[in-house]
């Protein structure tokens, strides 16, 4: 069937109208009516949009009138914008809204049979104004959003519910009058309420001013714009789930959308910058307010419902940076992915939200464990949209507020960035607060009613529609582009068989843990099963990415996010060293932490972000510019916080929060980090030898000063004093996700970050020449000796291991900050020898705690004859680690020494020395007590394994890779040995 | 109509919205707010009447007019949906308040 544009856009308001008289009519088929209309009205704006875009905007006459006196309905980019971003949550929330009225009728709650009306004709009025081109028609459709808006809110038909709906409907009227004053100003003044003649005729005068200032309170006050906003959380806090929904996700919106027509059309030369930047304060204001009030929150529903109050606030700030017309395009994206972003995201949390309180009865926040665990999918939704609110990558979320970013810092409105990631970090502090009771357990709990899954894959639906939403942001710019100056331009990687093997290496982990987390926890062999398929086909795809790399073949894929944002994938010499040491590392710790967790609880959800962690960081090696580099960045943050958490109770929730509270400050630094150098430089790619020669001359002492917050983002995770607090801490984690973070994720993200930051984005010449790297070198010296002191003081095994993490670790930086090839060779190869050693020192240390019950020092002797295997591997590495000849971490050690020497920094050898001796200081006398001191009569807690001396799943790791540490250090001069790569990378980067 | 009093008008209009909304802020009483709201609206309808002769006094501009009518039928509609509101909101038992909805204003 052939549908013309104008027929659409007809069907697009009389549909719901319609509808809305037949659900009223026919009260009983109010739902299937509803769903019916939604789907037909999705695929008309869907269909809307193709023919704007193809063919540019869409006029109708209604009734063939021409103006003055006939109405015009015009269709330009952002109307069809507009109309998919409400029919996208439309179709969602009208599904749930059926399971959960029929689930309400149960529990004998008010009758919902008024809902299905007053929801279509807000759709109604919704669509009507997306597509009006007068202010007089717009007046309207606000008029009517607001009315039906309204009814909705007092549904509940309790008295909070009615007083909110009362309150509601006196703002919105008083809005709407003062909506009103202003068209009779224009009216009188210009004799047109015409948007376009409007355009034409205005000029700057009191009379336009007047008016504008009327219509954008009023506005305000429709939009809940602080200080404006304090009808919105109480007509939340007792509405439907759905009604919350669409009242967060879409009507506030639609305020929104009619201040934008009369910013930028109507009063397009009338405007001030200093409204503007008035109008980017409140913006502001409302952002800190509205999430200083979530954070206090005690009821879900409300804490969402202040987190809306601060997330229009961002909406606003399109105002102040639309100002200069450099770079309005890219403000004009970032501000409508943003608001699509918002829509979905946050009507998955009120459905999500939604479910949890019919389960639970109520919403308060700290009681909601128990129904948390009943309902793990919602959970996950309000995960999932959260990481959008709080815009972290690659969500939607984030590429608006990147968008928006970069603009504010090249238009040099620093102060809109600062004020948008503080904004982002407020948000992560109040949804972790969501977050926590999903890990706190109740085990007394009785769900009130049994939610449906629909209705749990309806709100997960909607967040991941927001997440990915991210990856396909170039849409709106090129729709909203329609009608309006400005265009871009937008394109995406081809396809061919390199490409499918990096996606392969990066996806492996990836299924294999979207897979895992689908699984019942009692299908241990399938899960075991699926666990050593992933880490197994990633070694074989690994192992030929390899053998391209070797033979020269060019591995890259790239696809454009949204328009200057570019997601690229590609395999370098340093990718190819971190990837395969991560995914042998991988391997042997999955194998490892299934023996570990045997029996244990939650182990779909361990092994599911197990997966997703590994994935982060494959994907994190494998990232060929700044950008994706980030965004993995921050997704091995989200990916560990379960992990770190995992057992549940307070001590590591206290050490999950402080993890948190680190590496997202980390990763928001880093954040600014790129952000500005790529005001500076444009888009950053990884390039061998650096990629800023062209800005260096003219920007040295910004370019210093972002290195400085680099470091900063950096160093969280690569844990450089004084950002290592939070490793000893996160200790309390399960020992094969020490292992993991020591050795093989994150703190090795830290430093290869810190490797490509010197490499690749300066440049080793660069950043030497800006006189950076001295400092750096200084920082990490530092750290080694610190992190050595302290670990020699502690009891407990595995602390003591995390300080000589923090020590260790900062050998890589060294080696990459002292200039000169043959430093650079000790500190990548230490990247994989301090992984090999330290991964092995915690596969020990989990095993004295799981077979003997052993956790401190003090209670190792005799360890060496009950678990002879196992001390042996522990040995290996912790002379690795001391540096004797000829293991790994001598290779490491004499390289930096000579490159130190070589560069002139003498002090070098002396912490060498210095940490060589503490490290022997703190391991000896560990061996000592395991080999010749004698056994206790009793171990703490033993368990027996049979024939061997502990379970081969535990066993079998440890020995693995103390061979390869034996392998590293002995056949270090065989031309396949990491010592080999890392010469052969230091060489490209020192073009020798 | 002279143009002085078209000015008359205006300003007449103007103060009406000013007092209205000085009643919806400043009255405790619902009912005062529903009268204070519809004060405000008979503001912007007097402006948009008087916005009529404009053009000229003997052949007023009819835009002005239906904007007016359906200005009236509107605010018809929202106050009869303010009153039925006000009249559950009285009707109802006050329930359990969590202290989280506040005061009026």
């Amino acid at each position: 069937m052939d549908v013309s544009a104008e027929q659409l856009i007809a069907l697009l308001i009389l549909l719901p109208l319609l509808a809305a008289a037949a659900a009223f009519l026919w009260p009983r088929l109010g739902g299937g009516i509803t769903l019916f209309a939604t789907v037909v009205l999705l695929a008309a704006a869907l269909h809307l949009a193709a023919q704007v875009l193809q063919s540019g905007t869409i006029t109708h006459r209604v009734g063939g009138w021409d103006a003055p006196l006939g109405i015009h309905l015009r269709a330009d980019g952002l109307a069809a914008f507009m109309l998919v971003v409400f029919t996208v949550v439309a179709l969602p929330v009208s599904y749930y809204a059926r399971g959960y009225f029929s689930l309400r009728a149960h529990t004998g709650a008010s009758p919902s049979h008024f809902f299905w009306p007053l929801w279509l004709f807000l759709l109604a009025s919704l669509n009507a104004m997306a597509l009006s081109a007068d202010i007089f028609n717009l007046y309207v459709t606000l008029e009517l959003m607001g009315l039906a808006a309204v009814a909705l809110v007092a549904l509940a038909g309790d008295a909070p519910a009615l007083k909110a709906a009362m309150r509601y409907l006196l703002v919105s009227l008083a809005g709407s009058l003062f909506f009103l004053m202003g068209v009779a100003l224009l009216y009188a003044a210009y004799a047109t309420v015409d948007l376009t003649l409007l355009a034409e005729r205005i000029a700057p005068e009191p009379v336009a001013w007047t008016a504008l200032a009327l219509m954008t309170g009023g506005l305000m006050a429709k939009g809940a714009l602080f200080p404006l906003h304090f009808w919105l959380p109480p007509a939340h806090a007792g509405a439907p789930a759905p009604v919350s929904a669409a009242l967060s996700a879409l009507v506030v919106k639609g305020a929104f959308y009619i201040l934008l027509r009369l910013w930028f059309e109507a009063f397009g030369g009338v405007t001030t910058a200093l409204a503007a930047q008035l109008l980017g304060v409140l913006g502001t204001a409302a952002i800190l307010w509205g999430s200083v009030q979530a954070l206090v929150q005690v009821r879900l529903k409300l804490l969402i419902a202040y987190s809306t109050v601060a997330q229009l606030g961002y909406l606003f700030l399109l105002f102040p940076l639309t100002a200069g017309a450099a770079g309005a395009a890219t403000v004009w994206t970032g501000t409508m992915v943003f608001l699509l972003s918002h829509a979905t995201a946050k009507a998955a949390m009120f459905l999500a939200a939604g479910n949890l309180l019919l389960t639970a009865g109520h919403d308060r926040i700290k009681e909601l464990g128990g129904a948390a665990h009943t309902l793990p999918v919602s959970v996950f939704a309000i995960g999932l949209a959260g990481i959008s609110l709080v815009g972290l990558p690659p969500s939607s979320g984030f590429i608006g507020k990147w968008l928006l970013l970069g603009a504010s810092l090249e238009q040099g409105q620093w102060w809109w960035a600062i004020v948008i990631l503080a904004g982002s970090l407020l948000a992560a502090a109040y949804l972790m607060r969501v977050l926590i009771p999903a890990f706190t357990r109740d085990p007394e709990f009785k769900p009130v009613v049994h939610v449906p899954r629909g209705m749990e894959w309806t709100a997960f639906a909607l967040a991941l529609l927001s997440l990915t939403l991210g990856f396909f942001a170039t849409w709106p710019a090129d729709l909203i582009a329609v009608g309006a100056a400005a265009s871009t331009g937008a394109g995406g990687g081809a396809m061919n068989a390199e490409a499918a093997l990096l996606l392969a290496i990066l996806l492996s982990s990836f299924v294999t843990g979207v897979l895992i987390f689908t699984l019942p926890e009692a299908s241990h062999r399938l899960r075991t099963g699926l666990n050593l398929l992933g880490a197994g086909s990633k070694l074989v795809f690994v192992a030929l990415l390899v053998r391209g790399v070797y033979a020269g073949r060019e591995y890259a894929v790239s696809w454009t996010m949204a328009p200057g944002v570019e997601f690229a994938l590609g395999a370098d010499a340093n990718s190819v060293l971190f990837v395969t040491l991560s995914t042998i590392l991988w391997l042997f710790t999955t194998l490892y932490a299934i023996g570990y967790l045997e029996d244990s609880p939650h182990r779909s959800r361990f092994f599911g972000f197990f997966s997703m962690c590994v994935s982060a960081t494959i994907g994190l090696a494998l990232a060929a510019n700044l950008v994706t580099f980030l965004i993995f960045y921050e997704l091995l943050t989200l990916a560990t916080f379960p992990l770190v958490v995992h057992r549940g109770t307070p001590a590591t929730m206290r050490a999950g929060k402080v993890y948190m509270a680190y590496t997202l400050g980390g990763g928001a630094t880093l954040l600014l980090a790129v952000a500005w150098l790529q005001s500076i430089a444009g888009p950053i790619a990884f390039t061998e030898g650096g990629a800023l020669e062209h800005v260096v001359a003219s920007h040295p002492a910004e370019l210093r000063l972002v290195f400085a917050l680099f470091v900063l983002g950096l160093g969280v995770k690569a844990a450089l004093v004084p950002l290592h607090g939070w490793l000893p801490q996160a200790m309390v984690a399960p020992a094969p996700v020490s292992a993991l973070l020591h050795a093989v994720a994150v703190v090795k993200a830290g430093a290869f970050g810190i490797v490509r930051l010197v490499y690749d984005v300066y440049g080793a010449e660069t950043a030497q020449s800006l006189g950076v790297l001295a400092p750096l070198a200084w920082l990490a010296g530092f750290t080694i000796v610190y992190g050595s002191v302290r670990a020699l003081f502690q009891d407990e095994l595995k602390k003591r291991l995390a300080y000589s993490t923090i020590s260790q670790v900062s050998y890589i930086v060294l080696g990459v900050a002292i200039f000169g090839p043959l430093a650079s060779i000790g500190g990548i190869v230490h990247m994989v020898h301090q992984g090999l050693m330290k991964s092995t020192l915690f596969f020990g240390a989990g095993n004295y705690a799981e077979t003997l019950g052993i956790h401190r020092v003090s209670e190792m002797n005799g360890v060496g004859r009950r678990l002879p295997w196992t001390t042996v591997a522990f040995t290996v590495a912790a002379l690795g680690m001391i540096g004797v000849p000829p293991l790994a971490g001598y290779i490491s050690k004499s390289y930096l020494q000579q490159g130190a020497l070589a560069a002139g920094a003498d002090w070098v050898v002396l912490v060498l020395g210095a940490s060589s001796l503490l490290n022997a200081a703190y391991f000896l006398p560990i061996l000592f007590r395991a080999w010749f001191l004698p056994a206790p009569r009793q171990w703490p807690a033993e368990r027996r394994f049979g024939r061997w001396e502990t379970h081969w799943m535990l066993l079998l790791p440890p020995l693995f890779t103390a061979a390869l540490v034996l392998y590293a250090g002995l056949l270090a001069d065989s031309s396949f040995s990491p010592l080999a790569w890392a010469k052969l990378i230091a060489a490209r980067e020192y073009g020798q | 109509m002279s143009e002085p009093l078209t000015g008359l008008y205006l300003i007449v209009g103007a103060a009406l919205f000013a007092l209205g909304l000085y009643g919806l802020i400043a009255s405790a009483h619902i009912l005062r707010k529903i009268i204070a709201l519809n004060v405000m609206a008979n503001g912007v309808f007097l402006v948009f009447v008087a916005t009529a002769a404009r053009v000229s006094a003997d052949a007023p501009d009819p835009v002005p007019h239906a904007m007016v009518l359906t200005g009236i039928v509107v605010a018809v509609c929202a106050t009869g949906l303010a009153l039925v509101l006000a009249d559950r909101v009285r009707a109802t038992p006050p329930g359990t308040d969590d202290g989280e909805h506040g005061r009026w204003t």
